[in-house]
């Protein structure tokens, strides 16, 4: 599909699905894709009055299997939860002591929350804390084993780290790739992390300092594979499906690498205009979802790379999650949509109505015609009736 | 058509209206007609071809009145032939068959001078014409069409911000409450703008850093020492300046400008274009005043649009002295944003406004926005064009800003 400012939707993509999308200027809204009269609904499911400067969005998860269950962290150190079922937030918000929340995670009825200050904090009656580094960008709970959380940041105080939650203990730190040509150390900065191939050892990180690489702690602490980009750009989103992790990079560009040989990209997503906040893939493999700071959420074909959908949020995106369109929701705008039918013919009738008001309150150069029109007697050879 | 001079072989399908003036016309050539010939004379006999022969010998009583040319009878013939084919494509095209291309039979005549004449007569008739209908055109009643524009007829943007208080742009107003030019247009802060340009500068772009310091109120226009853009970011905040310009030059030339809104960005990356100083345009620095500018930002109307143009507010103190009479534009057109610098002066009357340009301008055309401060490898970017120009520029309608 060639670049547009519009919204588009494809014609082939037909699928069920729904998109949560958490901004940076608080907002968090719900996009209805599977709706067919108007794929680019927008449901704003925070009072916008209740924003300010610093509750912007920056981490979404789901609390659950069933992904019935958002929780939301915001700039402001507050953690929410939101019912997907009810459409609307609980009412005790959770608040960890400081700091910009970087991941959620959920297990066992208690929720996880990292601080960019790099403090893990577990809140349940215990309320204890782990201490990881000083400077990290983000968490990541493991889809495979809840109790595993992965973590990484900027510089080499804050590498790659696995922490279990249930011991809280370390499991994994990684290790550095060897110096450069010149001895000097590599710089080091996790701006992303993502567990893959469904095994609780596999890791995948990306980085600002342009390289994406592969762990697997059960052979070494040093990356098994890396790429390291010839033209300095900066990845800062990463997300994983059967093998394959998609990449989004500050410039707006979408990469897809097979983690079994990271030579060169696999395929390349175009579109965007600014940088990539947040992908996620769908449970298939098939479909990428993307958002960026352009203030726009996008849908790839992960296998042909071409664009499928784009609608314009309003504000930027920083956050995003996808979800299969449940029963609830298809019903829902069942009924809605036979409520605009009903208000459809309120407006027909009110149409109506202000027709034959013109007619009697026409202006002066209508209530001229009227007069030449009975003059010429032409009211009778023309099928046009005046009310007088 | 025997009689017909070398005037008429134009008009011979157009008019018989205008024979009674040909008939003028044809009385002047003859008589400079016979010097002519005598030149020509032993040429024509020589060359004459069978066909044209027999026309001659036809007219053989007038010949003595009025010589002839054979470039006359020729083109003469070719004129004829081409009003019988226009005539029987005319028929033709009664018939409702199909249609064809129109002959014009002003190729055919091959006198130079005559066929500019009546390809002048012609397109005199067709102004004349042309003048008629635009005056009944104007005279008619309704809405005069403005014609169109590249820009009227711009690709429709989905992010056009048209009215903040409409319920659907709910979002976009409280977007631009939050953003980091509130505190300027709360009015909590007076702008502090720190200029300054690449190592080495040569005169000219000092020169334009000083100007602008004329220009923009409470600036200082300073050398970089060799630091970095990072540094002079951190030095600037602790300075408490507001804004910091970075000039960037090429060959001696300006060709960027890097602006930087503290303490927590946007900075924004235009080109800069066609930069004329104050003395290129004849005026001196000294016909500035000191008073603080009025500011105009025109057509910005994208989210994109209204950021930069909000970006570019913020840079000058917003309570302008309207006792100076100084007015800076920013003025978007096809994304390019042009500066322009003016003292104006109102009439007797106050009815009419006149305008001095004081200088400099230049045009701005923007690269990129990115978030935060400077950070061109690791920063997010919020909009880029540069290595998609292409990828966004396909259609020539489309507009960012």
């Amino acid at each position: 599909m060639k670049y547009t400012t519009n919204n588009v939707k494809n014609g082939d993509y037909q699928e069920n699905h729904v998109i949560y999308v958490g901004t940076q200027t608080g907002s968090f809204k719900r996009v209805d894709i599977f709706n067919k009269d108007n794929p680019y609904k927008q449901t704003n499911l925070q009072n916008l009055d209740a924003v300010t400067k610093e509750s912007k969005v920056t981490a979404l998860c789901w609390a659950d299997d069933d992904k019935n269950e958002i929780i939301l962290g915001r700039g402001d150190s507050i953690i929410r939860t939101f019912e997907c079922d009810k459409n609307q937030f609980c009412e005790t918000d959770l608040s960890i002591p400081e700091g910009k929340i970087v991941g959620l995670a959920w297990s066992q009825d208690t929720i996880v929350a990292a601080s960019d200050s790099g403090k893990i904090h577990i809140l349940n009656d215990s309320m204890s804390i782990i201490e990881t580094g000083d400077n990290i960008s983000k968490m990541r709970q493991c889809s495979n084993n809840k109790n595993l959380v992965a973590v990484g940041g900027k510089d080499r105080k804050n590498n790659l780290k696995v922490f279990d939650l249930e011991s809280q203990k370390q499991i994994f730190s990684s290790k550095n790739v060897p110096h450069d040509n010149l001895q000097l150390e590599v710089p080091v900065w996790d701006s992303d992390i993502s567990f893959v191939n469904n095994s609780d050892s596999c890791l995948a990180t990306c980085s600002r300092y342009g390289y994406i690489r592969f762990y697997d702690y059960r052979q070494q602490r040093r990356p098994i594979h890396n790429y390291t980009d010839s033209r300095d750009q900066a990845f800062n989103s990463l997300a994983e499906k059967d093998g394959i992790i998609y990449v989004g990079t500050t410039t707006g560009i979408l990469y897809a690498f097979d983690l079994k040989s990271m030579k060169t990209p696999l395929h390349t997503y175009k579109g965007a205009t600014g940088s990539i906040s947040s992908i996620t893939v769908d449970e298939t493999g098939k479909y990428l979802f993307a958002s960026s700071l352009d203030r726009y959420v996008r849908v790839f074909d992960s296998q042909k790379s071409h664009l499928l959908y784009q609608c314009y949020v309003k504000s930027k995106v920083s956050e995003i999650l996808m979800k299969e369109a449940d029963d609830r929701l298809l019903n829902e705008r069942k009924e809605s949509s036979k409520q605009t039918v009903d208000v459809s013919d309120e407006e027909y009738e009110t149409m109506f109505n202000k027709m034959q008001k013109v007619n009697d309150d026409a202006g002066e150069p209508s209530s001229k015609k009227l007069k030449l029109v009975k003059h010429s007697h032409m009211k009778r050879h023309s099928g046009i009736v005046f009310r007088t | 058509m025997s009689e017909s001079s070398s005037e008429n072989f134009g008009d011979s399908d157009s008019d018989i209206s205008q024979k009674s003036e040909e008939g003028k016309e044809q009385t002047k050539t003859k008589k400079k007609l016979p010097e002519k010939r005598k030149q020509k004379e032993p040429q024509d006999d020589s060359d004459d071809s069978d066909d044209s022969m027999d026309e001659k010998e036809d007219d053989g009583a007038q010949l003595v009145k009025k010589r002839k040319t054979l470039k006359d009878y020729l083109n003469e013939k070719a004129a004829r032939q081409a009003l019988e084919e226009a005539e029987k494509l005319a028929r033709e095209a009664e018939y409702d068959g199909p249609s064809y291309p129109s002959i014009n039979t002003l190729n055919y005549i091959k006198n130079k001078e005559i066929r500019h004449k009546v390809f002048r007569k012609e397109q005199a008739q067709k102004k004349k014409e042309d003048k008629k209908a635009r005056k009944m055109r104007q005279q008619m009643p309704g809405v005069r069409s403005k014609g169109h524009t590249i820009e009227s007829l711009r690709e429709t943007d989905q992010t056009v911000v048209t009215n903040l208080e409409d319920s659907e742009n709910e979002e976009t107003k409280k977007e631009i409450e939050l953003d980091e030019f509130s505190e300027y247009f709360s009015k909590a802060y007076e702008p502090k703008v720190l200029i300054t340009y690449s190592d080495n500068p040569c005169s000219r772009t000092r020169g334009f850093a000083k100007e602008l310091t004329q220009i923009i109120p409470n600036s200082l226009a300073t050398t970089r020492h060799r630091s970095s853009i990072k540094k002079v970011c951190a030095s600037a905040e602790r300075e408490k300046y507001t804004d910091v310009l970075v000039l960037n030059e090429n060959r001696k030339k300006v060709n960027g400008l890097l602006l930087i809104h503290l303490p927590n960005g946007p900075t924004a990356h235009f080109k800069v274009s066609n930069v004329k100083l104050t003395k290129d345009i004849k005026r001196k620095l000294s016909d500035f005043t000191s008073h603080r500018p009025e500011v105009i930002l025109t057509n910005f109307t994208t989210r994109l649009g209204t950021t930069i143009g909000r970006m570019l507010g913020a840079i000058f103190h917003y309570e302008p002295q309207f006792k100076g009479r100084r007015a800076v534009t920013f003025h978007n057109q096809r994304d390019y944003i042009f500066f322009r610098h003016h003292r104006y002066e109102f009439d007797k009357d106050g009815n009419r406004v006149r305008l001095l340009e004081l200088g400099p301008k230049f045009t701005l055309k923007l690269r990129s926005l990115q978030q935060g401060l400077f950070d061109s490898k690791t920063g997010d970017y919020e909009w880029m064009i540069t290595n998609k120009r292409h990828q966004m520029e396909g259609n020539r309608r489309r507009f960012f800003l």
